[in-house]
């Protein structure tokens, strides 16, 4: 009974999680704020499924696969998240500052 | 309860269908490669799912080579397109 309340709990929260991933790839605007969005909420969104599995599957020898795979996600997201923010940043795919606009350069002269 | 985990499923599975719009149209390789990195682990959660609705255990070991291969993947990709890659100027964006 507790086990299965809990199973769902953890896959509704990874659904979400992964709506969320969703929503973000969709409505956020260059390539380090999905990565931002992404590199988190994958992994939580991965584990809560995870997690809920290891609930339903109850004590058999699934538990020690699903751990493997846990901790090997774990590890291997987080790492190639880090690789694409870096060849991203080397190959210049977000403005690291803004130019400043003529306009306000000659407000700010005509005031002073 | 099998029928809940294959609704949470199939909507795992739709939502990495919804992703592969920014990897058809990412304004820079690395959002594809991001895509697919996500599409990877989408396919890792559907195996695991899958794994508790067919109470079989072979799937695991395929989830678990699917960590793998999406790892190798990406960094060999982002190595090479670190080295490699073309520069992203503005008319990407």
């Amino acid at each position: 009974m507790i086990a299965d309340v809990l199973t769902i709990v953890f896959v509704l929260i990874g659904c979400f999680f992964m709506l969320l991933v969703t929503i973000g790839i969709f409505r956020l605007p260059d390539a380090f704020s999905r990565l931002h969005l992404t590199s988190k909420s994958d992994p939580i969104g991965t584990l809560s499924i995870l997690l809920a599995v290891a609930i339903y599957s109850g004590w058999s020898s699934d538990i020690l696969r699903l751990i493997a795979i846990g901790s090997l996600l774990v590890i291997t997201s987080v790492t190639s998240s880090h690789a694409i923010g870096r060849s991203a940043l080397k190959k210049r795919a977000m403005k690291l500052y803004e130019e400043p606009a003529p306009a306000r350069e000659e407000e700010n002269a005509s005031a002073t | 309860m099998s029928a809940f985990l294959a609704g949470a499923a199939i909507f795992v599975l739709a939502n990495a269908v919804i992703c592969l719009y920014r990897a058809i149209r990412g304004p820079t390789i690395q959002d594809r490669l991001l895509t697919l990195a996500i599409v990877g682990s989408s396919m890792l959660a559907i195996l695991v799912l899958l794994s508790a609705i067919l109470e079989s255990s072979i799937y695991l070991d395929v989830a678990m080579l699917f960590v793998l291969l999406s790892f190798i993947i990406m960094i060999v990709l982002s190595r090479y397109l670190e080295t490699y890659g073309r520069e992203i100027d503005d008319s990407d964006r």
